[in-house]
């Protein structure tokens, strides 16, 4: 599984790049370097763009990554509007041809996640319809909830 | 990334033509609803024509910032209609279960012009437009 590293999207880093691989796919596995720091609106477009990048590099297209980005961005807005502060990683398992998407934050936590997943929850600001759209776009989700922060796993698979 | 990107608004009679295109962040969204608002008031028009064709992605939020504008917008007379939502957008906000409820959703712009009553009439080379009206009329 490849992780995604935080410069995926800008202009590679040269030095510290494995030459087998080409600046996108070096392999950063629990690297620093692959978490994307999610906190401002900024953020929140930069993890779209990362991530529609790296569907056009497996070739996942249209709907399919129209899935993705919207998941990405769903996730991320919670964590920067909700918590403030998280960060995310984004793997590529060329094995089990999947894309992962990981949501990380320490917040207080989503309380009423039951009722929200349930729909049964009303925001005006959307984070219910969010959440559970996320969970209807992925092909796997998990979501894991605590007053120590909220951890989110998303797969969608590609190709065949 | 749209940041300090300015909401463009094209004046189209008495309508605004508001193409939607790239990456629309947070900011940008909101800053949609209030500059389209006072354009709506300034150039006192009755129509909103937003156009989607461009855009590369469209969730939870960026939904409710259209329903939003809509809204506020029909609070101050003028109709808004969506126009050009590619296939694989509406597809994932019809599984995500996202309703645009209350906004009038057309396929492209020229079915958004004519929804605003702007239609168009064809004229031939060889006669001009006034020409044909009076046929029309004699």
């Amino acid at each position: 599984m490849f992780w995604l590293g935080a410069e995926f999207g800008k202009a590679p880093r040269l030095a510290s790049l494995q030459p087998a691989l080409p600046p996108a796919m070096a392999a950063y596995e629990d690297d620093e370097d692959s978490v994307f720091p999610i906190e401002s609106d900024a953020d929140i477009s930069h993890a779209r763009t990362v991530i529609r990048q790296m569907c056009g590099l497996v070739g996942v297209r249209g709907y399919d990554a129209q899935k993705v980005v919207t998941t990405v961005s769903e996730l991320a807005r919670n964590i920067a509007r909700y918590v403030g502060k998280g960060e995310m990683r984004f793997a590529l398992d060329t094995v089990e041809q999947r894309i992962v998407i990981v949501a990380k934050d320490e917040g207080p936590g989503i309380p009423n996640l039951d009722e929200i997943l349930a729909g049964n929850y009303k925001s005006r600001t959307g984070l219910g319809r969010g959440l559970i759209g996320c969970r209807k776009l992925a092909d796997h989700f998990d979501i894991q909830t605590s007053a120590r922060g909220t951890h989110v796993r998303a797969e969608f698979r590609y190709g065949k | 990334m749209s940041m300090g990107e300015s909401v463009t608004c094209i004046p189209l009679w008495d309508c605004l033509l508001v193409p939607l295109h790239g990456d629309v962040s947070d900011v940008h969204a909101d800053a949609l609803v209030t500059e389209v608002l006072e354009r709506i008031q300034r150039d006192e028009c009755f129509g909103v024509l937003v156009d989607l064709s461009g855009v590369w992605t469209l969730d939870s939020y960026l939904c409710s910032v259209l329903a939003r504008l809509a809204q506020a917008a029909r609070l101050m007379g003028a109709k808004t209609v969506l126009s050009g939502m590619r296939p694989e957008i509406a597809m994932t906000l019809e599984a995500m279960g996202i309703e645009l409820r209350g906004i009038e959703t057309v396929a492209t712009l020229e079915d958004a012009l004519s929804s605003m009553g702007i239609t168009r009439t064809r004229e031939s080379n060889k006669s001009s437009g006034l020409e044909r009206l009076g046929e029309r009329e004699g």
